[in-house]
């Protein structure tokens, strides 16, 4: 196999569109799955790009779970962050979230898995972008999300009773991953049918 | 479940229609919305979703009679094939025929499907023989006829003499 000299240069200017002006936050409904999941023999990208994902297939009788937060600002504390390697520089990227529910099915189901599982982790932007490929963005699959806080504060006014969760994957090479199969709606079934519970 | 099973059931969780479905209805009437309609039941933008996906879901299996019969090409959870001769796209399952069709476009497809028949690679063969019997039984276009008179120019006026 021929050896590939990376040369890191700039290929496109620096700037916003004026016509599609970039929004932040994320909408309310994201996925999770497992890392071990994926089928990654048959991930396919796309060839213009490679940092999007046009399939994102999970092995045979896996499925995604979806995730929800209520309000206007769901996720808050979610990032991406440079980090200096020795010979790389890299990501690392933070999914922030609050469950909104406890006791034994949470803890059992939800809670003991994330403490000790790896993780990838589908976000919605609100800003799409204007081609729209911004608007899934996948965390986690280089490296997989682990969790760096499960906490159940009784008190907290932030988790109403339930558990605040960050999860985080350290030295992702790549700065964003996005999910783009041909269309935004093209793209939503594909996620939609990632939760279903039935083969 | 059998379809005569999932009637009889559903008959009978009629009577909590008004009163509440129990949690094991609405696993029920999940499973059916997913198998039937191939998405998740939306449980926001409705009164009760859960009923109307009873209403949905009832109304639908005595049009069909039977049980959908589940398609012999299954995709991956994750993964979606786009067929632009219908500008389709599918998830789940593939009807056989456009299966076929797009793996015979791209067989490396196969690693998107979950399940497929074991003599896929045979049906692929036999198709793509079947197409090319087509193509060469297809009466071949009429060549547009030579035309046998020359046009003839018409010659400029000879200019008058002074």
């Amino acid at each position: 196999m021929d050896k590939q000299l990376c040369d890191f240069k700039l290929a496109a200017d620096l700037g916003g569109s004026c016509e599609s002006p970039s929004v932040a936050g994320l909408m309310n409904n994201a996925v999770i799955l497992n890392f071990d999941d994926v089928d990654w023999d048959a991930i396919t990208w796309d060839e213009s790009n490679p940092n999007v994902i046009t399939n994102l297939p999970l092995k045979a009788g896996k499925r995604a779970y979806a995730a929800y937060m209520p309000g206007k600002t769901p996720y808050t504390g979610t990032n991406k962050t440079f980090t200096e390697g020795t010979y790389r520089n890299k990501f690392t990227k933070t999914v922030a979230m609050v469950i909104l529910d406890n006791g034994p099915e949470v803890a059992a189901h939800v809670i003991d898995p994330l403490a000790n599982g790896r993780f990838v982790a589908i976000m919605e932007n609100k800003y799409q972008g204007e081609d729209h490929r911004n608007t899934f963005e996948v965390y986690g699959l280089e490296q997989g999300l682990s969790a760096n806080e499960l906490t159940d504060d009784k008190y907290s006014e932030d988790t109403d009773g339930g558990w605040a969760v960050s999860l985080q994957e350290v030295n992702a090479p790549r700065s964003g991953l996005y999910l783009f199969a041909d269309s935004v709606a093209a793209t939503r079934t594909l996620v939609e049918n990632m939760l279903k519970a039935t083969t | 479940m059998k379809y005569e099973e999932i009637m009889s059931k559903l008959s009978e969780m009629r009577s909590r229609y008004n009163a509440g479905f129990s949690p094991e209805d609405r696993k029920l009437l999940e499973m059916l919305h997913e198998k039937l309609f191939n998405k998740r039941i939306t449980i926001t933008g409705c009164a009760d979703c859960y009923r109307d996906a009873y209403i949905i879901i009832t109304n639908k299996l005595k049009k069909l009679g039977s049980m959908p019969t589940p398609s012999a090409y299954v995709l991956k959870r994750g993964a979606m094939l786009y067929d632009a001769d219908n500008n389709n796209h599918y998830v789940s399952d593939i009807p056989t025929e456009v299966a076929e069709r797009l793996l015979l476009q791209a067989p490396e497809r196969i690693k998107l499907f979950q399940s497929y028949p074991k003599n896929w690679e045979l049906r692929l063969s036999q198709l793509k023989k079947k197409l090319n019997k087509k193509a060469e039984e297809a009466p071949t276009e009429t060549e547009a006829p030579v035309e046998t008179e020359a046009t003839t120019e018409t010659e400029a006026p000879a200019e008058a003499e002074e």
